[in-house]
């Protein structure tokens, strides 16, 4: 199974090339850099999966016990890390040519950036508490705080950064992109989900396989 | 016993403890001392700077003795071999949590009223004037501070590298409550009342109370085994 | 505007590394396993020692470690694992 899907992933992985090099036009405004956004965009959608899933599995193994639950959380929070340093990075690399700097404390960088750290300190725990089943415990907590902290930081970033007035709309939506944008974006996302479902598959099998290397 | 009787009783040892010895009451009283000169030597050069940057400082001395405080909030659990005491206590441990979280809470905003009145007088800062707002303000932030504390605090207690996870689990999870006081805090030292930051209001309320009801849900499987 | 495709370029390279890398992370950790689990089981084996996989054995077959059994451990680690106190 795992094949088909590794197969899958790649096929989807060369669709979103195609789409973001081959099919996507150059953009008018920003030129060629605005290609990035098919990385920087699905990057930071993938890591809110993740990290929806994490708080998911954080709930079911809180009421439940069930390892496979934990297994899962922890894998996705991995998985969730990676794809939110891809954000932040490739934000970055877009800003340098953009706005002439690699870092500003703009609402969506500084969210993320925030986020980042969160699970990364989900990670830690992870990786400070030694007893299995405490590190189990320990890091669903931290997960439901942080998913639920998630809004809460997304609204206080984003007021922080336009003085005065409270925001009339949820968020700052980008005003509406051609057609074949909005479909090269959804390509790349795809893709990008196959390759989350993908490395999740693997750090779980892999999982469940250490502890039974131990048992 | 009853729910509200067992919490009370971890408020009440908690408090008698505190009072007899004053031990954290004192450390962090000299502790926010310390800070105001650190504040002072690393930004008081330019004196419009030091007054526009007030809010912020404000905060960040309460983050900081805050740190300090919820640091040691489990220690005498921990020290003395008490642990086990808090796990075979029956019912809901939630009643711990926020016993717990009182007893915090209470030397959280002793703490940070003492440190206003060393602003006050080190920094030219007219609290006074503003009491009413301020005080709202701090007590909503502090209860988020105080209830994500709690519940870090209890979790990081028996971790070895307890020093380090604490801050960096709490400080990014805090962010929400650390804007929104700054900023409301910024708008009533202005003079500006508390009319044009409900919304920061609103938001800290919401997260108090998310915080708050996460803590009493998850404090057992913090404790348990 | 120019159009920096050097950017651009590193941004997907970017991407590109940090996903393969941790993916051959786990291959890796996998692969290690493997060894790990086949190194354990050398009275099972019918071939000799050093000799190629014996792709017979199931992967997630259980293992009769010879390691001893720490309960409550699931870290490769070899940190003693935190203890409560006895009463």
């Amino acid at each position: 199974m795992t094949r088909t899907l590794g197969w899958l992933v790649v096929l989807a992985l060369v669709a979103g090339l195609v789409m973001g090099f081959l099919v996507a036009p150059r953009d008018a405004a920003q030129g060629n850099v605005q290609r990035i956004m098919y990385v920087h965009v699905p990057s930071v959608l993938v890591a809110y999966l993740a990290f929806a899933v994490v708080l998911l599995a954080s709930i079911v193994y809180l009421t439940t016990r069930r390892e496979s639950a934990d297994r899962i959380g922890h894998a996705s929070a991995e998985v969730g890390v990676l794809f939110t340093g891809i954000t932040i990075a490739s934000g970055a690399i877009w800003g340098k040519p953009t706005w002439g700097t690699w870092w500003t404390w703009d609402a969506r960088l500084t969210s993320v950036a925030v986020l980042f750290v969160m699970y990364l300190g989900y990670l830690l725990v992870r990786g400070m508490v030694d007893d299995r089943e405490r590190a189990a415990r320990y890091s669903a907590v931290v997960g439901i705080v942080a998913a639920l902290d998630v809004p809460l930081v997304h609204f206080s970033v984003y007021w922080w950064r336009t003085l005065h007035q409270p925001p009339t709309m949820l968020k700052p939506g980008p005003s509406a992109m051609p057609g074949v944008f909005v479909a090269t974006l959804l390509v790349n996302l795809a893709a990008l989900a196959l390759v989350y479902v993908f490395l999740v598959t693997k750090r779980v099998a892999l999982l469940r396989r250490e502890e039974e290397a131990l048992a | 016993m009853s729910y509200a009787r067992r919490a009370w009783i971890v408020l009440w040892k908690d408090a008698l403890a505190e009072r007899r010895s004053k031990e954290a009451l004192n450390a962090l009283f000299f502790f926010t001392l310390l800070l105001l000169f650190i504040f002072q030597f690393t930004l008081g050069g330019d004196r419009e700077r030091l007054t526009d940057a007030l809010p912020g400082l404000l905060w960040l001395g309460f983050v900081l003795s805050g740190l300090v405080g919820l640091g040691r909030a489990f220690l005498t659990e921990r020290d003395h071999d008490c642990w086990e005491g808090l796990l075979l206590s029956p019912g809901d441990k939630s009643a711990i949590y926020l016993g717990k979280l009182a007893g915090n809470l209470l030397l959280m905003l002793l703490v940070e009223a003492i440190t206003l009145v060393l602003f006050g007088v080190f920094f030219n800062l007219d609290v006074g004037r503003h009491l009413p707002a301020l005080a709202g303000v701090v007590v909503l932030g502090t209860v988020g501070f105080a209830a994500v504390g709690t519940l870090f605090a209890a979790m990081t207690a028996q971790v070895r590298a307890r020093e380090l996870l604490f801050p960096v689990l709490l400080l990014p999870v805090l962010v929400p409550v650390l804007l929104g006081s700054v900023k409301a805090t910024e708008a009533v030292l202005a003079g500006e009342g508390l009319g044009g930051v409900t919304h920061w209001l609103k938001l800290l309320a919401a997260a108090d109370t998310v915080y708050v009801a996460v803590g009493v849900l998850t404090f057992d499987a913090i404790l348990e085994g | 505007m120019p159009d920096n495709w050097s950017f651009v370029i590193a941004a997907y390279l970017l991407a590109a590394v940090v996903l393969g890398a941790y993916w051959r992370h786990l291959v890796k950790k996998e692969r290690e396993l493997e060894v790990h689990d086949r190194m354990d089981r050398p009275v099972q084996s019918t071939q000799s020692m050093g000799g190629p996989v014996n792709q017979g054995l199931p992967v997630n077959q259980s293992v009769k470690g010879t390691q001893p059994r720490v309960p409550g451990t699931g870290h490769l680690r070899s940190e003693p694992s935190t203890r409560r106190p006895l009463p």
